[in-house]
């Protein structure tokens, strides 16, 4: 399995803690300004659950980022860390990998065409924007096998290489 | 490689442009954290962090919100609106330390220094000049400090 269910995260503070009862479906990393401001750093981090693998088991959290009117992003009220991501009529959930799993490197990555020239990441699949949806639904059926290889790498305690 | 200090003054915000800051001098020092404390404050990797004077930042738009966590004696600034973390001060200590993607253009302020090594990510390759499992000795700082103001022979 890429990954022990359920998993648990939380915020800087601790008052908001989730809980994720699914493997993740695919990460990614996104270079775009508008996640580099939310995030202050050179990108964000993202690892997709099916949306019902959620529960949150303590605390709410609040909206921040752009609130909506599609895209949701959920912080806590009082660290201001930001959790995770809904956007409407998609089925996914959109959490913020570290809070999760350390092993949990970027599959992908979006928005290269705005990525920091000193940065990288051991994604395998780049996009100068992002895939389109039959190109994600592909890559989600590659992610599994990708991550299995990349965990057993990391807890082996070698360094992921540079893609 | 040549190194050119980014124009200035220069400004930036946060993700919805409600809190807006102005930078007028050099920064002192360029950092990147990967602590797990600025992995879940970031939702990323690391924080990136531009240090600056007290008197070279100045907020010019908005009212910074208290995040993180809340002192004693570390002081994270974020926007109220969108939560995004801006800026820290420390009491005692007379820096910003401004997260450098809030910058309009933060080109030219990749970090100079990687700290807190021994918590990063297990896949993430450090990048800066310098790096440390913790974090520079004291005596070791004057001459990190020096080494960056005469990086790249500007």
């Amino acid at each position: 399995m890429t990954s022990p269910s359920p998993v648990t995260g939380h915020c800087r503070c601790g008052r908001v803690e989730f809980a994720l009862t699914a493997p993740a479906l695919i990460t990614s990393a996104c270079h775009c300004v508008g996640c580099r401001r939310m995030s202050a750093s050179a990108y964000s981090l993202t690892a997709s659950y099916p949306r019902e693998a959620l529960r949150l088991t303590r605390g709410e959290t609040v909206l921040g980022g752009l609130r909506g009117p599609f895209l949701h992003h959920h912080h806590c009220d009082h660290c201001k860390s930001w959790l995770y991501t809904t956007i409407d009529g998609v089925p996914f959930v959109n959490v913020r990998s570290p809070l999760v799993d350390p092993t949990l490197a970027p599959f992908i990555e979006t928005h290269t065409a705005e990525k920091l020239p000193w940065v990288t990441t051991p994604a395998v699949h780049r996009f100068e924007t992002a895939p389109d949806l039959e190109t994600f639904h592909a890559l989600m059926g590659d992610y599994p096998a990708w991550a299995e290889e990349m965990r057993l790498t990391v807890e082996n305690g070698c360094s992921a290489p540079r893609a | 490689m040549a190194h050119a200090d980014p124009p200035l003054p220069a400004e930036g915000g946060c993700r919805c442009g409600k809190l807006r800051f102005r930078v007028s001098k050099p920064a002192l020092f360029t950092s990147a954290c990967h602590c797990t404390g600025c992995q879940r404050m970031t939702g990323s990797a690391f924080s990136l962090t531009v240090s600056l004077s007290d008197d070279a930042f100045e907020v010019i738009e908005g009212t910074p919100v208290i995040g993180g966590l809340h002192g004693p004696d570390t002081h994270h600034h974020h926007c109220e609106h969108c939560k995004s973390w801006v800026y820290s001060v420390t009491d005692g200590v007379p820096f910003v330390d401004l997260r450098a993607t809030m910058l309009d253009d933060p080109s030219g302020f990749e970090p100079f220094i990687e700290v807190h090594l021994a918590e990063k990510l297990p896949w993430v390759s450090p990048a800066a000049a310098h790096g440390f499992d913790k974090e520079p000795d004291g005596p070791a700082w004057p001459d990190l400090m020096r080494a960056f103001a005469e990086r790249g022979g500007h």
